[in-house]
């Protein structure tokens, strides 16, 4: 692995470093249908304080506050991704200046984050040999230095670089080898990559709204971290991000995300086929649908009679109604091959062979009443839908699956996971790491 | 009707803009520092506009006025002790005040400055008692020495300094007559000689300053004694004492050199040169 190769997120863990010490973090969620903004006031003492109990520490959120949040219609982005950068940056503006007032601060640092970029993930194993008995942190360096990059592809981006499994001689499933005893270190890595011109977009438009991107999480990721609780986190399970454009799939297992990836389908696809389905505009079809939409037909539905509103440049002097089984009827085909799709995607991730198996539906698209039911019947197991964890100051009304990716960024940012660019590449690679590492013991000595 | 909004988004301007506002900096010097600045602005402004700047300088002058005139501050009569009447007339010229005049406008010290200018003027004090006088203390100059110089007879105090001029030296025959350039330098020693010189005290006519360096004592009878640069009152002694045990000065001696301690010479005047030489042909005539 060349030392050279996580620069930019180096750089950028750098200033969200300096984000946390200054305070005040903005987090944005460009969605395909919402832009997302929560400022977030961050108090290094309580984020890791002792809990009250006295028993272990507090998770980190306890030293974040939510101080403003703001959301508004999301234009030009389809698909998770930037597509028209002038309406994005709009509403960006629109979402950061409304946050901004609310919370009174002006923030200067944003972590976003998307569902697009057709992540890929890759599995990565890496060995050392432990030099001095104990394992520090220069031999989990070597380790992950050690790890085979796949050929990925140009044009493609590292974002998540996560050790996600040590193992130490015969001992697996180690959590952090640091401070064990043993001979050869062994850790498996999970690499995920995106399109660099998502990342580049993203960066652009954060410029031009002259806020300094310091981190890039992708949302399924995101979403994991906040829908599920920690015994899913913990044992194993999956989060199905149902999104407007796109479901993002991420697989935990003892807190490390070891699979992600994302399915171009959502919930806009569903609003566009009852629009077409019903003839009636887009505004009026997303409101049908969230008002009346279902998923399993009772036969109460077939009389349930619902009034398409009418186009007021439609001559039609009549009043169409359609039935609510009909509505299901559109609805329900588009949702059951979004979840095949994921369903063939967990197969592919092999999920059939975790120990845990629950599976947790967030994102907009989940709330389609019975989505449990048939996402149950689809992917076999089971399955629940998670709501976001509350963290202090979060308004009530994002303390629902829409806002999901936005808290899980706060969570991100208040406990990172340690990811490979964290631990110091061995000093001999290269004269100024050698440097850095001079200057660190210094500091650390003095 | 009202034009329909498109455009919800805030402009570039306006986003810039709420920035700069919640900038902490900013909005201390927009709350604080500007409003501070434009109030001390428009103050020093309002008090240099000319119409209001001639109207404070006349209320200044108008309560100067009404203090100065205080009739509790005025000083109506002056009084100097310690000066001959001669001299009074000086100090009072000097002083330039013209009665009656208000404390708050003298000047004392610089009066006082005026006032010590002044030759026979050794220190002086004024003060301003209740009674609204002005009492000048002058401590005179102590007149210790008579001086002729190139330019005239003065008298002199032990610095130096001319008290006054004086028509002739007999005026103060109690006072030792000092010739010459320099001796006004070294008075102290002067007078020093003249005190210590005991019986011939009376026969000295001035003490010369040679080549303003030494001292020589000029005798009645066209007598003068040279002394040393160094320490000439024990030289005048040794004189005294020669005096006393000889009585040089009670013969025909002319000039009496004590320049070169260790050697004092004397010469003798001509008559007593011929007058030697005879009576010493007259013993030889004898011997012969």
């Amino acid at each position: 692995m060349q030392g050279n190769l996580y620069l930019g997120q180096r750089a950028m863990r750098e200033r969200r470093e300096a984000a946390l010490k200054k305070g005040i973090v903005a987090i944005v969620d460009l969605g395909t249908d919402k832009i997302n903004c929560m400022i977030v006031a961050t108090d290094a003492t309580l984020m890791r304080a002792p809990r009250v109990d006295g028993i272990g520490r507090l998770d980190g959120h306890a030293g974040m506050k939510v101080i403003g949040a703001a959301n508004t219609m999301s234009r030009g982005i389809e698909y998770g991704e930037i597509v028209e950068m002038d309406e994005v940056e709009r509403g960006l503006r629109t979402v950061v200046q409304t946050a901004q007032k609310m919370a009174d601060v002006r923030v200067d640092h944003v972590i976003a984050c998307f569902s697009g970029g057709r992540p890929r993930s890759y599995g990565l194993l890496g060995e050392a040999k432990v030099t001095h008995g104990e394992v520090t942190e220069a031999d989990v360096g070597e380790a992950l230095d050690q790890a085979e990059v796949p050929p990925y592809g140009a044009g493609r981006e590292v974002i998540h670089a996560l050790p996600v499994n040590y193992t130490l001689d015969a001992r697996t499933g180690l959590s952090d080898p640091r401070g064990l005893t043993g001979n050869a270190l062994s850790v498996d890595m999970h690499m995920m990559t995106v399109s660099t011109a998502t990342v580049q977009n993203l960066m652009t438009v954060c410029r031009r709204c002259s806020l300094e991107l310091s981190g890039v999480v992708h949302s399924s990721y995101a979403a994991g971290l906040s829908a599920m609780t920690e015994d899913e986190l913990e044992l194993g399970g999956a989060c199905i991000d149902m999104g407007a454009g796109s479901t993002g799939i991420s697989v935990f297992m003892k807190r490390q995300m070891i699979f992600a990836d994302s399915i171009p389908f959502g919930g806009a696809q569903v609003t566009n086929d009852i629009c077409q389905g019903l003839i009636v505009s887009t505004a009026h079809a997303e409101r049908i649908k969230t008002f009346h939409g279902g998923l399993v037909a009772t036969s109460a539905d077939d009389r349930d009679l619902l009034e398409i509103p009418r186009d007021p440049n439609d001559d039609d002097a009549g009043r169409r109604t359609v039935s609510r089984a009909e509505l299901i009827g559109i609805m329900r085909p588009r949702l059951e091959e979004t979840l095949e799709a994921v369903r063939d995607s967990l197969d592919a991730a092999s999920f059939d062979h975790m120990p845990g198996r629950r599976i947790v539906l967030t994102g907009g698209a989940s709330l389609v009443p019975g989505m449990e039911e048939v996402a149950g019947r689809i992917l076999g197991r089971q399955v629940r839908l998670g709501r976001p964890l509350r963290i202090p100051g979060l308004p009530g009304a994002q303390t629902v699956a829409q806002f999901s990716a936005s808290v899980g960024m706060g969570l991100y940012l208040a406990r990172p996971q340690d990811e490979c660019w964290d631990y110091e590449v061995p000093a001999d690679r290269s004269g100024a790491q050698r440097f850095r590492k001079a200057l660190r013991w210094f500091r650390e000595s003095w | 009707m009202r034009p329909v909004r498109r455009e919800y988004a805030p402009s570039k301007h306006n986003y810039t803009l709420q920035r700069l506002w919640l900038t902490r900096g900013v909005r201390i010097g927009v709350t604080r520092v500007l409003p501070m600045l434009i109030l001390i602005g428009g103050l020093i402004g309002a008090v240099l506009y000319p119409p209001h700047l001639a109207w404070i300088k006349a209320q200044a002058g108008a309560a100067r006025t009404a203090v100065v005139e205080l009739p509790e501050l005025m000083i109506n009569d002056v009084e100097i002790t310690g000066l001959t009447d001669a001299q009074l007339r000086d100090a009072v010229h000097v002083l330039a005040l013209s009665w009656p005049v208000s404390s708050v406008e003298v000047d004392l010290r610089a009066a006082r400055d005026r006032v010590e200018a002044l030759a026979p003027v050794a220190s002086a004090e004024l003060t301003v008692g209740s009674d609204r006088v002005l009492r000048v203390d002058v401590t005179p100059r102590q007149a210790v020495a008579v001086w002729r110089s190139e330019d005239g007879l003065f008298l002199i105090d032990a610095l130096g300094v001319k008290i006054g001029r004086l028509d002739q030296r007999l005026a103060r025959a109690d006072l030792p007559f000092l010739l010459d350039a320099g001796a006004d330098d070294h008075v102290v020693e002067a007078v020093a000689l003249a005190e210590a010189a005991g019986p011939l005290t009376e026969r000295i006519v001035a003490l010369v300053r040679v080549g303003e360096r030494r001292w020589d004592i000029m005798l009645d009878r066209g007598q003068r004694i040279r002394l040393p640069e160094e320490r000439p009152v024990d030289a005048l002694l040794h004189v005294l004492a020669l005096q006393l045990s000889e009585d040089v000065l009670e013969r025909d001696v002319v000039d009496m050199d004590m320049r070169d301690r260790d050697r004092p010479t004397v010469r003798i005047s001509e008559n007593a040169v011929r007058e030697m030489r005879r009576l010493r042909q007259l013993m030889r005539g004898e011997d012969a």
